[in-house]
């Protein structure tokens, strides 16, 4: 039987049997500074659709092609990343504007006119507040 | 109905990996139309809450009070802003809010995510500034998005928003 509760631990070791036999080990502290803090998969094409995220509190269709991703957990400072992409055949995503609260996105087609797009992904790393 | 650990002095970023694997997204229907003054030269924007969130707004034992962002805000206006320092006495270890009814979650949005100078007095002017209306209402197309204003014969409750 499972019992709920907490494991605290500082390192995660593994011996790495299969691969190279070579015991590894990694700070725990890794795993949450090194984790993608907040993501969102949507489109705007057609209709305005959040198809999947992950610490989000909304997303503001702001105008063709626009997207502002408003975090729950919000960031430390404005000083973190935001990397995405949008469906092939389309222009590329560009960064408009973040602060520690949102970050802002605008898709673009291939005569970089601000444009909706089929499928369009935001991904943040950095210090969360 | 799945209970909420007790969740005050937690991460608010674990709470969310909790509610992730835990809670049923809950899609609203209802999306909030506004425009900016401070930015009249756009078109209307419109707020969709995020099921992922509803559902925690929901669920209840969760989410910080609205007031912990208004105070982060605060912070970050001030000129020697440099980083958030009271992250974990406003987010983290302030207790978390109770459950809300899905009106209750929206209207806390609205404080979150959208300007204050919008949703404060946001029926003070000639037209209304925000109104909260269903999906369905916005315009069945987005060839004009760009054009899409908050109508100025609205009549708030029965009228298509934008």
């Amino acid at each position: 039987m499972v019992a709920h509760g907490t494991i605290a631990f500082d390192t995660l070791t593994t011996s790495d049997q299969v691969k190279s036999g070579t015991e590894k080990s990694l700070d725990t502290s890794y795993l949450f500074n090194g984790s993608a803090k907040s993501w969102c998969n949507y489109t705007t094409a057609a209709t305005f659709v959040n198809n999947g995220s992950f610490n989000v509190g909304s997303l503001t269709d702001s105008g063709a092609g626009s997207c502002k991703m408003n975090f729950t957990n919000v960031f430390n400072d404005d000083d973190y990343s935001t990397t995405g992409l949008q469906s092939v055949g389309y222009g590329q995503l560009g960064l408009n504007a973040q602060e520690t609260t949102y970050t802002w996105c605008i898709s673009y087609d291939g005569s970089n006119s601000a444009a909706d797009s089929g499928e369009s992904t935001m991904t943040t790393h950095g210090d969360l507040a | 109905m799945i209970e909420t650990p007790e969740f005050q002095g937690t991460h608010l970023w674990e709470r969310l990996c909790w509610a992730k694997e835990k809670l049923e997204p809950y899609r609203s229907e209802y999306c909030i139309v506004w425009e900016d003054p401070n930015d009249m030269e756009n078109p209307a924007k419109v707020t969709h809450p995020d099921p992922n969130w509803m559902a925690c707004a929901l669920q209840g034992g969760i989410l910080p009070p609205v007031q912990s962002y208004w105070e982060l805000k605060k912070d970050e206006n001030k000129p020697d802003f440099v980083k958030h320092t009271r992250g974990p006495e406003l987010l983290h270890n302030m207790p978390p809010i109770g459950p809300m009814t899905e009106e209750e979650a929206i209207e806390y949005l609205i404080m979150k995510d959208i300007p204050e100078t919008v949703w404060r007095d946001w029926d003070k002017s000639n037209k209304p500034k925000m109104v909260i209306c269903k999906k369905d209402q916005l315009p069945g197309t987005r060839e004009w998005r760009n054009a899409w204003q908050i109508s100025e014969d609205l009549v708030i409750n029965n009228e298509v928003a934008a």
